[in-house]
């Protein structure tokens, strides 16, 4: 029950986050609400028992992939009020009565879940060797086309980034 | 035993946070908060993800996760580039400017 | 039919990585070689540039070799072993390793690919020895080996598609090798959009067997066909393999054939069939050892050795098997009139490839597999070494290729000129080895008149062409002694790969021999028993009519290109001493072209500007541009949705998704109802 209240909390905790984000005008808001949201979701996967993966999520989320983020807001000094008149005004409404309806058809989908049990204790830790063990056999080739990926990511963002030559 | 939370509990958060992201990718114009949207949608899959992971009793899910993260490293790195590199051309984030692809 | 089916079973065993590792050497080779040269290569010498890539082919051939001793030391009902490499995709109950196939038919067509690779290889580095992207061009090579053995000793569909797509890939690239050259740099283009107009089909066929089967493994295919397995189609239920072959379609094709049409439309485009043959004549533009490699010898029999490798599959499909022989035998005459009239060494071998190769579907599409496949390898000899004598005259007379121009070259380069009328007479069906493979099929199609007919017609006109292209090329008068002059032998590294080749494709006859000559010597056949089932050995006296048959049609296509073009000059001077009227048709010497040009060439330009006019104009074009304007018409008035912002496109994507998810939530509803 007790595990129960407290998963509610930081769902809602989340939920809060997630439209906060959506709501403030200042980029660098909207990104210290996510980076609540990535703390809050790290928490459910401690306990769902996940625990590397909250861990991971804390250092590379909200650690690296957030503070890039802030980075690029500072870097480009951004204003709120930069933007004119928008192009698109029945955005907003079209945009709610269709995330809405999204949000309807999954959460209904759940319903179907519910013949699912959780097994095993709540509040065990999946064993990180096991998880450790399965990343180095069965995916190892998927876990060393990762780090080929990340590297192709750094090239790509250094030939982006780089401001080109006149003429090249 | 069972856990004290329910699955479909966990996914419909899942959902509403996936929602709220799909929410923010159509109706912000700041192309850096639409990003971050996605993100949110990318972490809301996830949440799925675990959760199945553990109903299961079988890691692969996680896994799946894991490399989730990985990518999503991959991919805001290259994604911010593009953005830098839109800003040099048009001096704006507004993602409505950059609309010249049209018929 | 040579080949009659018993109720064959085609097993294989399952292997694991770790006890056939040796098969990973024939892949690892090319693959190392196309890293050494790709990554260090423009900081390598060119020696070792040569060296590595020919090395590395070696390797592959030595290790094919080893494959072939290791599979002879097996009994033959154990011969054929699936080794998982890796577990590529799995998802469920669907999976798709990356997987190899070791049998008899993939070991003999791995032989062929890396032995003919390997002397092309050498020969290259004679041809190409002065350019300046030598590395380039031997590092793509090497690649465009890996992956035609990957696609040879693919295990599965999907394994196949990815080599299917490679070499694809290497062929685009090695095509437009000289890219600079708007023209290599088109034919590239082109020859790579119409193979992936073929390579939709197969692709959309593969995924219809994955929905069917739940596995692209050629072995499982083959025993859930063999014995009638139950599977779990995509439309639901549990039904038998035959039955769900079987399921009727639209207009009035079963969805095995419909799936066996996607495949052979897969063959079609690689390898350069009629209507999607087009590809092929401009593919000319590459360096000449890549029109002998890619393009003669090994990828455009691609499409033949899949059809071939899924023969269980295609059984099934009766029409599509009729369908592959009619196209085969159509495409084999047609194209073999295009060779007639074509002034351009190259692009007259590549009309003969694309016939011949429409022989090699005529073979399969009659349940001759084996002829087929035994024509593919004599044919990957003589077509590569026809390719490169080719080369070679080229690399005489600076890069003409004119045939008009050329002449009397026999007395300069002797060594290509015999090793040319060794390749021309077996292409042309007169000698071993391509006697014996064309003889195969011609009997396979005795049954067949139709087919038969156009069988034999296309063996004059091979017969014709050959003789017509070896003629004017290496003898009578020079016709431009500026070029003349200065033409001269290739060098050893170009002319020993031609001797060789030369000699292999004498000594390849000995795979299956006519049994009125070596009574029944079948190495080839036995070999491929396993996989192919048991062939009807025809009797002496049936196989030496069918023999003198071929014979025949291909001796009246050389005495009459003899007539027409060794005894013209004769002819005339004789004609000229007797009767003075006739002096003035001498002395107008030009009459004779002119004749010739009314017998053979007016015709022929007036049939193909007949076609060009009402077939081409009215029915493909106007197709086309039917085509084209409609998806323009639509276009137009569909662009406005394009309103340029993202978050429109975004609207339009969140709008489908939840289309689709309230779809799935119904059905999902309706079904557990």
């Amino acid at each position: 029950m007790l595990l129960k209240a407290i998963f509610a909390l930081v769902a809602l905790g989340a939920i809060a986050g997630a439209i906060g984000m959506l709501v403030s005008t200042n980029p660098v808001h909207s990104a210290l609400f996510l980076v609540w949201v990535l703390f809050c979701v790290a928490a459910i996967y401690l306990m769902l028992g996940a625990e590397f993966l909250a861990i991971i999520q804390i250092i590379v989320y909200a650690g690296a992939i957030m503070v890039l983020f802030l980075f690029i807001i500072m870097l480009l000094n951004l204003r709120r009020d930069e933007f004119g008149p928008d192009p698109m005004p029945n955005q907003w409404t079209w945009g709610l009565i269709f995330s809405s309806l999204l949000a309807i058809a999954l959460v209904s989908a759940t319903g179907a879940a519910t013949a699912l049990r959780f097994s095993g204790d709540p509040l065990t830790l999946i064993s990180i060797p096991d998880l450790a063990r399965l990343l180095f056999t069965k995916y190892l080739i998927a876990f060393e086309l990762a780090s080929v990926i990340l590297l192709i990511a750094m090239v790509g963002v250094i030939v982006l980034a780089k401001r080109m030559k006149e003429g090249a | 035993m069972e856990l004290g939370i329910p699955l479909n509990w966990v996914l419909a958060l899942s959902a509403i946070l996936f929602s709220l992201g799909a929410l923010g990718v159509l109706i912000k114009r700041n192309i850096i908060v639409m990003f971050m949207s996605i993100e949110l949608m990318l972490n809301a899959a996830n949440i799925a993800l675990v959760a199945f992971s553990r109903a299961h009793g079988n890691l692969d899910g996680q896994v799946i996760v894991f490399f989730t993260i990985t990518l999503a490293a991959a991919e805001v790195a290259i994604g911010l580039a593009i953005i830098v590199a839109l800003f040099r051309i048009k001096r704006t984030v507004d993602i409505d400017r950059a609309a010249l692809l049209k018929w | 039919m040579v080949e009659a089916h018993e109720a064959m079973t085609w097993s294989v065993i399952k292997g694991s990585v770790e006890e056939w590792s040796s098969v990973l050497l024939v892949l690892a080779f090319p693959l190392a070689g196309f890293l050494i040269n790709g990554l260090w290569g423009r900081r390598l010498p060119k020696k070792v540039v040569g060296f590595v890539a020919c090395g590395a082919i070696a390797g592959a051939f030595i290790a094919s070799l080893y494959q072939l001793v290791m599979n002879l030391a097996l009994p033959p009902l154990q011969r054929s072993t699936q080794v998982i490499v890796y577990p590529w995709l799995e998802a469920g109950p669907v999976k798709i390793p990356f997987a190899l196939l070791l049998d008899p038919f993939s070991i003999a067509m791995a032989l062929t690919v890396s032995g003919v690779s390997f002397l092309i290889h050498v020969y290259s580095v004679g041809y190409m020895a002065h350019d300046e992207e030598f590395s380039r061009y031997f590092a793509l090579l090497n690649l465009f080996v890996f992956f035609m053995l990957l696609l040879v000793l693919a295990g599965n569909l999907a394994t196949m598609f990815i080599g299917w797509e490679g070499v694809g890939l290497c062929s685009f690239q090695l095509i437009s090798f000289w890219f600079t050259r708007e023209r290599a740099a088109e034919a590239g283009r082109k020859a790579f959009i119409v193979t992936r107009f073929g390579d939709f089909g197969f692709l959309v066929a593969t995924l219809g067997l994955l929905a069917i089967f739940g596995t692209l493994d050629f072995g499982d295919i083959a025993i859930a066909i063999q014995t009638n397995e139950i599977v779990k189609p995509w439309w639901g239920g549990e039904v038998h393999t035959l039955d769900a072959l079987n399921k009727p379609t639209i207009i009035g094709l079963t969805l095995g054939t419909l799936i066996c049409l996607g495949l052979f439309m897969g063959a079609v485009g690689k390898s350069a069939q009629f209507p999607l043959y087009v590809w092929l004549p401009d593919a000319m533009e590459g360096p000449t050892p890549v029109s002998a490699l890619i393009h003669a010898a090994t990828m455009v029999t691609a499409g033949v050795y899949m059809v071939a490798r899924l023969h269980f599959l295609f059984e099934q499909a009766p029409i599509a098997l009729t369908v592959i022989a009619v196209i085969g035998a159509f495409t084999a005459a047609y194209a073999a009139t295009m060779g007639c009239v074509e002034n351009d060494i190259k692009r007259v071998l590549a009309y003969s490839t694309i016939s011949q190769i429409g022989y090699m579907f005529l073979a399969c599409g009659l349940g001759a597999y084996i002829a087929g496949f035994y024509h593919l390898i004599t044919h990957a000899f003589f077509k590569a070494l026809l390719f490169l004598c080719a080369g070679s005259v080229m690399h005489a007379m600076h890069d003409v290729l004119d045939i008009r121009r050329m002449g009397g070259l026999a007395k300069k380069m002797p060594t290509t000129a015999l090793t040319f009328w060794i390749g021309g007479l077996a292409l042309a069906g007169l000698i071993p080895s391509g006697l014996f493979s064309k003889d195969t099929i011609l009997h396979a199609a005795e049954q067949q008149k139709a087919l038969w007919i156009l069988g034999l017609l296309t063996a004059v006109l091979t017969a014709f062409y050959t003789t017509r292209l070896g003629i004017k090329v290496f003898h009578g008068k020079p016709r431009d002694e500026q070029l003349y002059e200065h033409a001269h032998e290739s060098p050893d590294i170009m002319t020993i790969p031609l001797i060789f080749l030369a000699l292999g494709t004498l000594a390849v006859s000995v795979l299956w021999m006519p049994p009125f000559l070596a009574g029944h010597w079948t190495v080839l056949p036995q070999y491929l028993q396993p996989v192919f089932g048991e062939i009807h050995e025809p009797s002496a006296q049936e196989a030496l009519s069918s023999t003198l048959w071929a014979i025949g049609a291909a001796s009246l296509g050389l005495i009459v290109g003899l007539v027409v073009y060794v005894l013209k000059p004769g002819m005339l001077w004789g004609l000229a001493r007797t009767l003075p009227w006739v002096y003035q048709l001498v002395a107008g010497k030009y009459f004779v072209d002119e004749i010739y040009a009314a017998l053979f060439t007016r015709p022929g330009r007036r049939i193909s500007e007949l076609i060009s006019a009402h077939f081409d104009l009215g029915v493909i074009d106007a197709t086309v541009n039917g085509v084209g304007w409609l998806t323009a018409k639509i276009g137009s008035t569909a662009r406005r949705m394009q309103t340029g912002f993202v978050r429109n496109y975004a609207l339009f994507f969140v709008v489908a998704s939840v289309l689709l998810l309230f779809y799935m939530l119904v059905r999902g509803v309706m079904m557990t109802r």
